[in-house]
């Protein structure tokens, strides 16, 4: 059987690991003792705090055995491309213990370029879509940074393992932890907004207009894009509100963020709950708090008075989308219907971003879509009733789905339109330990007019190998540009270590796909 | 009916654990998700097993939150929930037959996928069967099929992914049966 093809049928993987059923057990017990329960969703939510404390206490004491020996690590690292694969198979399991990490810089086209909520082209822009492996957290990092012509950041995506990049629901973003860049973990409720400092990636020319304990009032350059680097003392929730003035926007809050907008979308928000009294008769209501300034923009000494009213369930769309508008709303939401999140380019212009906290949830079993999965996005926002369909629906996401996930879900939510192009990586830098093994330029331009049909779209690969400490690993990167997903580019990191040194047919068959595509775009 | 003590759970954890993870594990496909599930699982059992201590069968109530956890997953992932059983009874007898079917040999997962080929679109079974039947490297199968490399790889990874859907709504003994 060819180990490659069946990797997800893997059957050491059917038993569970030792580790995580003893950590499970007695985190449960402890809890089932002591309470409160608290998740512990070992992927989403234990494991990246383990991993950070663990890489944390691994870099200490790096740095006091470098300290001590003069052990200078970049000096034991040998890296080769996967041409001399054969030479080092018998020299394997030369670098056990040392942390492998591998970051791929990929440079995508214009129709890359596009920002990740709101998937809003970005003329004449470009993407930047950096990968980071380190084998001593067994994860995956990504950015996915979007600039302008001007070379300026406007849009950015931060995710973590390959199943971030699978988009085809109830895959987890969870939190944002990368260390090694200042990005400072950030929770979705709980943490103050201090917390929410992207180092490395703010504009100092951000401005803090005025703060009180429930808003901050920010304003910046035309035409910039800024993210809340100075971070006032307030405590959560807290309202980020934005002068606009400029072609792009930018807010980051404590349970989200805006994405770029053109300047006829131009809107702020303020942070919205849904109190829901848990009835568990006909009927759960949910009280939607909505403040939305369109076309109004003058919002920096603008009170807003909240204003109230009930919409029944059947109220139709663009009655709900002219309510919005002027401020508050309770919806009334049965038990047995549906509530679904739904777009329609119709009201875009229109509609505020919502933001929704709900506690508790109405009850699972009857509610297709919780009401805290209706994250906010900056594009529309409409309900309507399980036989009633308004533009295109949303993915559902997972109950416990955070904003992150939203994220992610808008930026594969986009479907290809006839003429569309989709134009593949257009250039491609690896490193590994810090060292750049490859750069190649050009290497993999290609260019999709899409016609209208489906099976015109491809997904394409390109692989490059090396070796490591005599271990070999290929980096398997695609463009996924399949059915009706967005461009995405993925990679994965083949590790050929489980393949026997002896059995050279399974290399060739790698070293087949590597050289197959050296050769793109030369 | 006494609360459970902490040993009690615990037996209830150990007694489980493999069962509930494994078949996650055989349906997913992803030991991610797996592990994901069953946490899940067990973590809403312990929540419960606080709120509602005086549980006549908790055994019975840990499979019916298994249930629900995995329904809600076929709903979130596929929008299906009809393939699992409604009846926390038939649930328990489907964990039993998932497993059995699996006996964790390569083999027999390269033939339970096997099962699977005339379900998938023509393209992507002309490949698999390449693949998995007559062995063929990537670069073969391209030549035999008249191909460049991309094309059977794009195909076999869009058919890789059908049978993990079909394998997570129609689990190998529907078929079998």
């Amino acid at each position: 059987m060819d180990t490659n093809l069946f990797t997800q049928l893997n059957p050491h993987q059917s038993m569970p690991s030792p580790e995580f059923k003893h950590r499970l057990r007695t985190q449960l017990l402890q809890q089932y003792e002591r309470g409160p329960l608290l998740n512990l969703n070992f992927n989403t939510m234990l494991r990246p705090r383990l991993l950070t404390a663990g890489l944390m206490a691994g870099f200490s004491l790096v740095i006091i055995f470098a300290g001590l020996f003069g052990y200078y690590l970049p000096e034991q690292y040998n890296i080769n491309l996967l041409q001399k694969i054969y030479a080092a198979n018998s020299s394997r399991l030369s670098s056990e213990g040392n942390f492998l990490s591998i970051e791929t810089a990929i440079i995508g086209g214009p129709a890359m370029a596009r920002c990740g909520i709101s998937n809003t082209p970005i003329h004449n822009g470009y993407a930047k879509f950096i990968n980071s492996y380190y084998e001593s957290e067994e994860h995956y990092y990504y950015k996915y940074l979007t600039y302008n012509e001007q070379d300026e950041l406007v849009d950015y995506l931060l995710g973590r393992d390959n199943r971030t990049y699978s988009y085809d629901g109830g895959d987890h973003i969870t939190e944002l932890v990368h260390p090694r860049d200042s990005w400072e973990q950030r929770d979705t409720s709980t943490q103050p907004i201090n917390n929410q400092v992207f180092g490395g990636m703010s504009d100092s020319r951000v401005k803090v207009i005025s703060q009180d304990d429930k808003k901050i009032l920010l304003s910046w350059e035309s035409g910039r894009t800024c993210e809340l680097s100075e971070t006032p003392e307030v405590s959560h929730p807290v309202t980020v509100i934005a002068e606009v003035d400029a072609t792009t926007l930018r807010l980051i809050n404590t349970k989200y963020y805006l994405g770029t907008v053109a300047p006829e979308n131009l809107f702020y928000t303020d942070t919205v709950k849904i109190e829901q009294k848990n009835i568990p008769v006909e009927e759960a209501e949910i009280k939607f708090n909505i403040r939305a300034d369109y076309p109004d923009l003058e919002i920096r000494t603008q009170e807003i008075k909240p204003f109230s009213e009930t919409i029944n369930w059947d109220a139709n769309t663009e009655d709900i989308v002219n309510r919005i508008k002027d401020g508050t709303f309770n919806l009334l939401v049965p038990n047995s219907s549906r509530v679904e999140y739904l777009g329609s380019r119709n009201y875009q212009n229109f509609l505020p971003p919502l933001e929704l906290i709900q506690t508790p949830l109405l009850p699972q079993e009857e509610v297709w879509i919780s009401a805290e999965q209706l994250l906010s996005f900056n594009t529309y926002y409409a309900v309507n009733s399980s036989d009633r369909q308004y533009g295109y629906r949303v993915d559902v996401l997972k109950p416990e789905a955070t904003f992150e996930d939203y994220k992610s879900k808008k930026l594969s939510s986009r479907t290809y339109g006839e003429g569309d192009t989709v134009e593949a990586v257009g250039s491609i830098s690896v490193k590994v330990n810090g060292q750049n093994i490859t750069a190649i330029d050009n290497l993999a331009i290609q260019t999709i007019k899409y016609n209208g049909d489906k099976s015109t779209l491809t997904t394409y690969f390109h692989y490059i190998g090396f070796e490591y400490g005599g271990h070999h690993y290929v980096i398997e990167i695609y463009l996924e540009a399949d059915n009706d997903e967005s461009p995405e580019v993925l990679h994965e990191i083949l590790d050929l270590r489980a393949l026997d040194p002896k059995n050279s047919a399974e290399l060739q068959e790698y070293i087949d796909m590597v050289d197959a595509h050296r050769t793109w775009g030369k | 009916m006494h609360p459970l003590t902490t040993q009690e759970i615990g037996d209830i954890y150990d007694r489980h654990f493999d069962k509930i993870y494994r078949f996650f594990y055989y349906r997913t496909l992803s030991r991610e998700q797996a592990e994901d599930l069953t946490s899940e699982t067990f973590t809403q059992f312990v929540r419960e097993l606080k709120r509602k201590p005086a549980i006549q069968n908790p055994e019975h109530y840990l499979y019916g939150i298994a249930q629900f956890t995995f329904q809600a997953f076929l709903r979130s992932k596929y929008r299906q929930i009809k393939q699992v059983p409604l009846e926390v009874a038939d649930f328990i007898k489907s964990v039993q037959t998932t497993l059995e079917t699996y006996d964790d040999s390569a083999a027999d997962l390269e033939s339970i996928a096997i099962g699977y080929l005339d379900k998938l679109p023509d393209k992507q079974a002309q490949v698999l069967k390449l693949r998995i039947i007559e062995k063929l490297t990537p670069t073969e199968v391209a030549h035999r099929l008249s191909k460049n490399l991309n094309y059977v790889k794009t195909t076999q990874k869009r058919a890789l992914k059908s049978i993990k859907q079909l394998i997570a709504l129609y689990p190998p003994e529907t078929l079998i049966n």
